[in-house]
């Protein structure tokens, strides 16, 4: 209940924050908000697998997000797109993520067949 | 509640504040920067607020350099009232003026109208051709003042020392002032000299008229030119000192 109300007072001061990131570093700020969203989607999973682990999320969270916008930018410095790297890493997660969580919500309310 | 619990919520709760944060500033910031991302509008944009700023500065300098000249008339008035010596400094003034062309004068001397071509083209014409270039004003210039024009003045904008004529786009530029065609020549001189100059074989009105452009000379006794509007300041030329008599 509480991640909720924090995610929409965040939301809403984002908003209206006078204040707005420069189009050079909109990239990395992109990929770590990527990485931010993997480790919430895999928080959600796991607290619904029961083996969250506060640790691994705020390290994961931080770390992730922080390694995708490094990543980004040595890319950008080898001019090599790295943080294609993190797009499909993560966003390859994410959709691992949806997939256990959905398994498992189908278990939950249709408890006849085993999907 | 156990403390772990409530650890937990205080964590998530945070770093869902911080995503929130972060997502949300960046979707406004994808918003405005793709708005301004386009360079080329970008720079149009950023151009079109350079031009208004200039503008607008330029019509401020404009409302003071008429102070100023509304001054200096008023000083003249003055000094005028005051006597002989300051008589013959008037006329030298008035001179000086004339020369510098800070005042308007008339006189005998032709008004010279160039339109673009229009109509069928020759074989002779093309787009390049039938339009009048800014070299095409300067050679009709030069040659008026090798006819012995004394002032001269292009779409009413007078011709001084440091006049520049230059193509700008389609347009042309004199004194920092865009002008287009018809383009309107008045030369103050010997009127028949300037028309028979112009007119010289093989000279420039003929090679215009052969691309289809219309020249028209017009003699006139009144000729009115208007004076120089920018103003006339030296900021490198510096007077020579000279020493004793023949110095040069």
């Amino acid at each position: 209940m509480y991640p909720i109300i924090g995610l929409i007072i965040g939301i809403i001061a984002g908003y209206t924050v006078n204040f707005h990131i420069p189009p050079e570093y909109s990239k990395y700020v992109a990929v770590a908000i990527l990485a931010a969203l993997d480790s919430v989607f895999g928080a959600v999973t796991a607290s619904a697998q029961k083996n969250f682990s506060l640790k691994v999320f705020i390290t994961g969270f931080f770390g992730n997000s922080l390694l995708a916008a490094g990543l980004t930018f040595l890319g950008k410095r080898l001019d090599v797109d790295l943080g294609l790297a993190a797009i499909l890493v993560f966003g390859t997660r994410m959709f691992n993520n949806f997939a256990i969580m959905r398994r498992l919500l189908l278990n939950k309310f249709k408890k006849v067949e085993k999907i | 509640m156990k403390k772990t619990d409530i650890g937990r919520q205080v964590a998530l709760t945070a770093v869902c504040l911080l995503l929130g944060f972060v997502v949300s500033l960046q979707l406004k910031s994808v918003t405005i920067n793709y708005a301004s991302s386009n360079t080329e509008v970008k720079r149009a944009e950023e151009l079109q607020k350079d031009l208004l700023k200039e503008k607008t500065k330029n019509e401020e300098l404009y409302s003071q350099l008429m102070q100023m000249k509304n001054e200096v008339e008023q000083y003249r008035k003055i000094s005028e009232e005051n006597g002989n010596v300051s008589q013959v400094l008037m006329e030298q003034v008035n001179m000086a003026e004339t020369l510098a062309g800070l005042s308007a004068v008339e006189g005998t001397g032709v008004v010279v109208t160039l339109k673009d071509a229009t109509g069928e083209q020759t074989a002779l014409q093309d787009a390049q051709n039938s339009i009048i270039h800014e070299g095409d004003l300067r050679t009709i210039i030069n040659e008026l003042l090798a006819s012995g024009a004394e002032v001269v003045s292009l779409n009413d904008e007078r011709l001084v020392s440091t006049s520049s004529i230059r193509c700008v786009g389609p347009t042309v530029m004199v004194n920092n002032t865009r002008i287009a065609p018809p383009f309107v020549i008045k030369a103050i001189g010997d009127s028949k000299t300037l028309e028979a100059g112009l007119l010289i074989k093989d000279g420039i009105v003929e090679v215009l008229k052969s691309y289809g452009i219309s020249v028209d000379i017009q003699i006139s006794d009144k000729v009115a030119i208007p004076a120089y509007k920018g103003a006339v300041t030296f900021k490198y030329a510096q007077k020579v000192k000279q020493t004793g008599n023949g110095g040069n």
